[in-house]
């Protein structure tokens, strides 16, 4: 059985439908301050930010955990790309393939909200994909990169 | 390989859904949570026959789904509350029957699609899922970009591929 993915707050939050407002919370893609915005918000630090070609940010939270964000359908000029997706990913390394490959089959049935992979490299990889088309609130996208890291801590902890 | 249906999963929540009028989030084109006529609605707006709906026992939402193609696939609930039932998470998936667990395995493997999650279901099935987050709003056509990609890459990997 997946475990639920507790969020925060019991009620929604309301929403703004006027277009100005509707217009700044909503992202229908995303470009390296929005992210490092959201990543901030969720209470993770910016470690290294990479603008040139797609946008790409390595953070750490507040305990520890390294991951990393990078953009997915990027257009726009070097520099200034926004992007219609963001691949989440946190690797835990591990002394051998056989150890991943037990660990993938332990844990990927039991979060719904990522992937749970072996990444070829001895690697546990959690990772989580945020599509931006026709928008997302600031807030929602901070939320999921607070679910995302959860569960990533929680993998963290108990490997 | 032989199509099945995932097997429902059950969620915390216990709550039975009851026919009440439309909340006001639901009517506009952003959902901060969802009911089963925005599911509905949006299967059917991605193409998709709805094949039945309705509340688990354990409380969750659910609507299952069919693609032209003839793919089956279910929606569920989490964290659900209120009469009607209204859900902040969604999990999108779908189940297929292998003919081993080996198989399932070393298909897990071989599988790289980075929106989807894959892993073994257990009793033969390779299990893949998308789950959506509704907390704080998503706009409707984002609903139907989330199902739309979930449909394309379960297809693709129905079909052997994903690799």
């Amino acid at each position: 059985m997946f475990k639920s993915v507790a969020t925060a707050g019991a009620l929604a939050i309301a929403v703004s439908f006027a277009g100005t407002a509707q217009a700044q919370s909503y992202l229908p893609d995303w470009g390296i301050a929005d992210m490092r915005q959201a990543v901030v918000a969720a209470g993770a630090t910016v470690s290294r930010e990479d603008n040139t070609k797609d946008p790409y940010i390595a953070a750490t939270t507040a305990s520890g955990l390294k991951f990393t964000i990078s953009g997915r359908v990027c257009e726009g000029a070097d520099g200034a790309k926004r992007c219609k997706g963001a691949f989440l990913q946190s690797s835990f390394t591990m002394d051998s393939d056989a150890e991943v490959d037990a660990a993938v089959k332990e844990w990927a049935p039991q979060f719904a909200a990522v992937s749970i992979s072996n990444d070829g490299s001895k690697g546990m990889l959690v990772s989580r994909y945020l599509i931006f088309d026709y928008g997302i609130h600031r807030d929602n996208l901070r939320l999921n990169l607070q679910v995302f890291t959860g569960i990533a801590e929680d993998i963290w902890g108990e490997i | 390989m032989v199509k099945t249906m995932m097997k429902s999963l059950a969620v915390a929540g216990a709550f039975m859904m009851a026919a009440a009028a439309t909340p006001a989030a639901a009517q506009g084109n952003l959902l901060t949570d969802w009911g089963i006529d925005d599911v509905k609605q949006a299967f059917t707006n991605v193409g998709v026959t709805v094949t039945d709906s309705g509340t688990e026992e354990s409380g969750a939402l659910y609507v299952y789904g069919k693609t032209a193609e003839g793919m089956k696939f279910l929606a569920y609930g989490t964290v659900c509350s209120g009469t009607p039932k209204r859900c902040k998470g969604l999990n999108l998936s779908a189940g297929f029957t292998l003919d081993s667990s080996a198989e399932v395995d070393r298909r897990v493997k071989e599988i790289d699609r980075m929106a989807v999650g894959v892993r073994n279901g257990g009793e033969n099935s390779l299990d893949v899922n998308r789950y959506v987050i509704f907390d704080d709003g998503i706009t409707r056509k984002n609903l139907e970009m989330n199902i739309s990609v979930f449909l394309g890459i379960s297809d693709d990997i129905w079909n052997g591929g994903g690799t």
